[in-house]
């Protein structure tokens, strides 16, 4: 399980840079992952490479999670969670979703590592335990939700 | 990139399909002229979606689209985006983005066609034209099945692109909203546009459309204005249906399904003429 107590000063340059490196692009392609989410097809009709979008999309991904995962371990959840709890804050254009995903997915972070100090006192319980905890039910409750509203 | 202003849509020797099918073959179309409204009929499955998308090159396709003297195949994505306006046959649900936000995402991402106006303005005019501009803010995934239905007509031509090709603009919607549809689709086409529309209600295409093209397993089976196609004999052969065609007193087209005709009828071939199944038998 990831733990926080893993990171350092040396980390936070790396991690700054990859951030650097990846986050304007992903604004920039903001507007062509809002159209996305209106139907593939039209997305294309639009003249969007859907092909291309989705790979520089997954690399980004690739490198941002690696790049975490090799401080920290893996901490799980927080990617799944926190997206979704921007979107029911933001909607779904990506100008203001991607930004508020990137700010809820830190506040949770920072609320797990709080109660990851707390839950026993003197024992620093590992963030992804926490995560965990918390994750796996707003997983599920997602999950079934979806079924749900396609019935 | 310009197109001049008669330039017509002409589709010659046309193969398209999905992975290793294919479902339209060796393909040749009539031209579809700026300020025609043609409508694209046949039954279900007979590939009027897939032609659509091949037009718009949306799918796997070899042969020849022009329009005027461009092939469209050498077209950049973003040229063919702000020349071919496409209205997919349905919306993705699920969506929690505002109709306003859709419409300005659609032509934001689009090169082109801008005039100035700043780009919500733009939106919301379209919205207004087509009558519903007080859905504005209202999320997507929240719409009925006729105002999704407009607001992605609305999507599609968001960038006033010369060509159009409509999925089954009015498939969900009520008499009203239908005539009020059909009337601003056909604007587009007097107004010297490209429109091509798929259309399941024959009545309707007869009513509005200036030329009917009738597709049967990815293959053309005749195409004219609507008095001439509309016809029993070709509702038998594409439809299989034993149907009437009248005229009410103002010389509209009806159409009036009575049965259906057996895929292989077996009288027929011993000379006598094709006997419909009659609604009585389905009693
Ligand atoms: N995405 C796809 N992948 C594979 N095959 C497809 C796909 N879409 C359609 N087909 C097949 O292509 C054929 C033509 O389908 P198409 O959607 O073009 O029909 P259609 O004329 O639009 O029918 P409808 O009136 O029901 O909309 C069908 O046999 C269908 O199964
Ligand atoms: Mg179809």
């Amino acid at each position: 399980m990831g733990s926080l107590a893993r990171a350092n000063a040396h980390s936070v340059p790396v991690v700054l840079a990859v951030l650097v490196v990846c986050v304007p692009f992903s604004l920039a392609a903001s507007w062509r992952f809002t159209v996305l989410r209106l139907g593939e097809e039209r997305a294309r009709s639009l003249g969007i490479d859907v092909e291309r979008l989705r790979t520089a999309a997954l690399l980004r991904i690739g490198l941002l999670s690696a790049i975490s995962v090799a401080f920290v371990g893996v901490i799980g959840f927080v990617g799944l969670v926190g997206p979704h709890i921007a979107r029911m804050l933001v909607g779904e254009d990506h100008r203001f979703l991607l930004p508020a995903s990137m700010a809820v997915g830190a506040l949770v972070m920072l609320t797990a590592s709080i109660a990851a100090k707390m839950i026993i006192p003197g024992v620093l319980v590992p963030i992804g335990v926490v995560t965990a905890l918390v994750g796996l039910p707003v997983f599920f409750a997602l999950v079934l939700r979806r079924q749900g509203g396609r019935r | 990139m310009t197109v001049s202003q008669d330039a017509a849509l002409t589709v010659r020797g046309l193969h398209a399909g999905y992975g290793g099918r294919t479902v339209i073959e060796r393909l040749s179309l009539p031209a579809m002229v700026p300020g025609r409204l043609v409508a694209l009929v046949g039954p279900n499955a007979a590939g009027k979606s897939t032609l659509l998308r091949a037009m718009a090159h949306l799918v796997r396709m070899r042969g020849e689209i022009r329009l005027g003297g461009i092939d469209l195949a050498r077209l950049k994505p973003a040229e063919r985006a702000a020349t071919i306006g496409f209205m997919p046959q349905s919306l993705p649900d699920d969506v929690s983005l505002s109709v306003l936000e859709s419409v300005i995402a659609a032509i934001t991402v689009t090169a082109g066609g801008g005039d100035g106006t700043p780009v919500a303005e733009r939106a919301l005019d379209v919205l207004e034209d087509l009558g519903v501009a007080d859905l504005a803010s209202r999320t997507l995934n929240l719409l009925s099945g006729g105002q999704k239905q407009v607001v992605s007509l609305a999507q599609a031509i968001a960038c006033a692109p010369p060509v159009l090709l409509l999925d089954e603009p009015t498939s969900a919607l009520d008499p009203a909203r239908q005539f009020q549809i059909m009337c601003i689709v056909k604007g587009y086409a007097v107004a010297g546009r490209i429109v091509v529309a798929v259309m399941h209600d024959l009545a309707l295409a007869a009513q509005w459309a200036d030329e009917i093209v009738v597709l049967t397993r990815g293959r053309l089976h005749g195409a004219g204005p609507p008095a001439d196609i509309l016809t029993p004999g070709m509702l038998a052969e594409v439809y299989g249906i034993a149907a009437r065609v009248e005229r009410c007193s103002e010389g509209r087209l009806q159409i009036l399904v009575d049965g259906v005709v057996p895929p292989r009828p077996i009288r027929a071939a011993a000379g006598g003429q094709i006997e419909p199944v009659t609604r009585r038998e389905f009693r």
